[in-house]
């Protein structure tokens, strides 16, 4: 079992944060709900603290953390893809009661 | 768990026992400052306000500054007035009142005194008088009922979400289970969490009334303001730092408020006159949100930061704490606390939840935060140029 490298705070969530800087290449390993350890290959060099994807997420598809929403894909992104601004915006003012 | 406080008069606890001197408007600061600095022990409060405003925000004015005298932090008041201001002496004293009536407040004012020298001989011997009463003052055992916390976050990074605001989230369980009272502010980083805000309502109605608080801040910058808050939060170094829109950074923010029922929703500077964890709108910006807390009555208030923040407030205590171990440890002499020992698997939320209540009550004893030490004492009132 590689080391435990990133936070997965619900198991709806798409993406995990790196808690060590992560290269290309690089497995990152974290803890799902039930205590089990999931992993993922990092496609691209992860800044620490940052979010790489955990599952694919379609273009215009929300993205998750937190169990809840924090954005919307911009771009098809695939496992172990790094996310932040270049591929995610915002999900934005919605109307509603 | 107990600590040690100033029990005043009116049942409430204070944490610190400033004798506060604070100008009426900004006009006769420099009689104000010339007192405090001639009478040692006094603690200045700064006032950029107090006149040539417009009735609404004249009175935000009013209800924040006497507010923070209100705080049971503060054993008494003098205020020093020009004259002619739009906070008129009856303004403060009316105010204060009827926010802390046993509190000992002296007002005088430059007009009436006889310009600069007479104003500052007639302060020096007041504040002199109210530094003795303060001094006769002694701590006694108080429970953490008698806390009120206020929950800030500011400079969040990614770290903030998953270490510093968890474990402060479970600190305001604690206290409120204890029976106090913790305060969570700026509304428009509970932009993307206002469903989960409004389940926590302890009535339908208190969590409605939080939920529309923040529609009514996301509309705001949208309709008034001519913006999407969106593009300009989070800011730049929030996104260097990895986070990458305003629904995650307000999602990991309100982690801090922990998991229990909202037991109110105040308006920017309210007295928070209930038991429980509640709500104060507020402006987001960290100075402006953390002295809207003090005013409503925070004793303290934790403060979370991801990339570091030195600032204080002179009446109340503020405690960074941070959950980033680079960021604690390349900016010691502002933070006190470093929460990242979960995020290394080395201690567990409780186990890190129980070192941060063991330095707030140190905290409410007596120990001074970095901020207090360094002096830091922004003093910030929100302005709107329009009505509530």
């Amino acid at each position: 079992m590689s080391a435990i490298n990133a936070v997965h705070v619900s198991d709806r969530d798409s993406c995990v944060t790196v808690t060590v800087p992560v290269a290309a290449g690089d497995t990152v390993s974290y803890h799902c709900g039930d205590g089990s350890v999931a992993s993922v290959k990092a496609g691209a060099d992860i800044p620490i603290y940052h979010k790489i994807a955990v599952i694919a997420i379609g273009k215009d598809d929300f993205v998750y953390k937190y169990g809840e929403k924090i954005g919307i894909a911009k771009d098809n992104i695939n496992p172990g893809d790094y996310v932040h601004i270049h591929n995610i915006k915002p999900v934005g003012f919605v109307e509603e009661a | 768990m107990k600590f040690m406080g100033y029990k005043r008069p009116d049942g409430k606890v204070g944490i610190r026992n400033h004798v506060v001197v604070m100008a009426g408007v900004v006009c006769s600061d420099i009689a104000a400052r010339r007192i405090t600095e001639a009478v040692k022990g006094t603690t200045y409060l700064y006032n950029s306000y107090g006149c040539g405003q417009g009735i609404h925000d004249n009175n935000r004015s009013l209800k924040i500054l006497t507010g923070m005298l209100a705080n049971p932090n503060v054993h008494s008041v003098l205020i020093v007035g020009l004259g002619c201001e739009g906070i008129q002496e009856q303004g403060y004293l009316k105010a204060m009142q009827e926010k802390a009536p046993h509190k000992k407040v002296h007002y005088i004012m430059m007009q009436r005194e006889g310009g600069l020298a007479k104003t500052v001989a007639k302060g020096i011997e007041l504040a002199s008088e109210l530094m003795n009463e303060a001094s006769k003052c002694v701590r006694e055992e108080c429970d953490l009922a008698d806390l009120m916390l206020g929950l800030e976050c500011g400079g969040s990074d990614p770290t903030s979400g998953i270490s510093a605001n968890v474990v402060l989230g479970e600190v305001s369980d604690r206290i409120v289970d204890a029976g106090g009272t913790t305060v969570i502010s700026e509304t428009s980083e509970a932009i993307g969490g206002e469903h989960a805000m409004r389940a926590r309502g302890a009535t339908p109605e208190i969590g409605q009334a939080i939920f529309d608080a923040i529609k009514e801040k996301d509309r705001y910058y949208r309709d008034v303001a001519g913006q999407d808050i969106r593009d300009s939060n989070p800011s730049p170094g929030n996104i260097r730092s990895g986070l990458s829109t305003l629904e995650e950074k307000s999602l990991g923010c309100i982690n801090k408020s922990g998991t229990r029922p909202f037991t109110g929703c105040f308006a920017y500077g309210d007295m928070v006159n209930v038991k429980g964890p509640v709500f104060m709108e507020t402006g987001a910006y960290d100075p402006v949100s953390t002295v809207a807390e003090v005013a409503g009555g925070c004793q303290t208030v934790v403060f979370t930061t991801g990339m570091g923040n030195p600032m204080g407030c002179a009446i109340a205590p503020v405690i960074k704490i941070t959950g980033n171990r680079q960021t604690y440890e390349a900016l010691t002499d502002i933070l006190d606390f470093d929460t990242s020992a979960n995020l290394r698997g080395e201690k567990t939320v409780p186990q890190v939840a129980d070192d941060l209540m063991a330095l707030i009550l140190d905290v409410c004893n007596g120990r001074p935060t970095k901020a207090e030490l360094n002096g830091a004492d922004v003093m910030v009132i929100d302005q709107y140029f329009m009505g509530p």
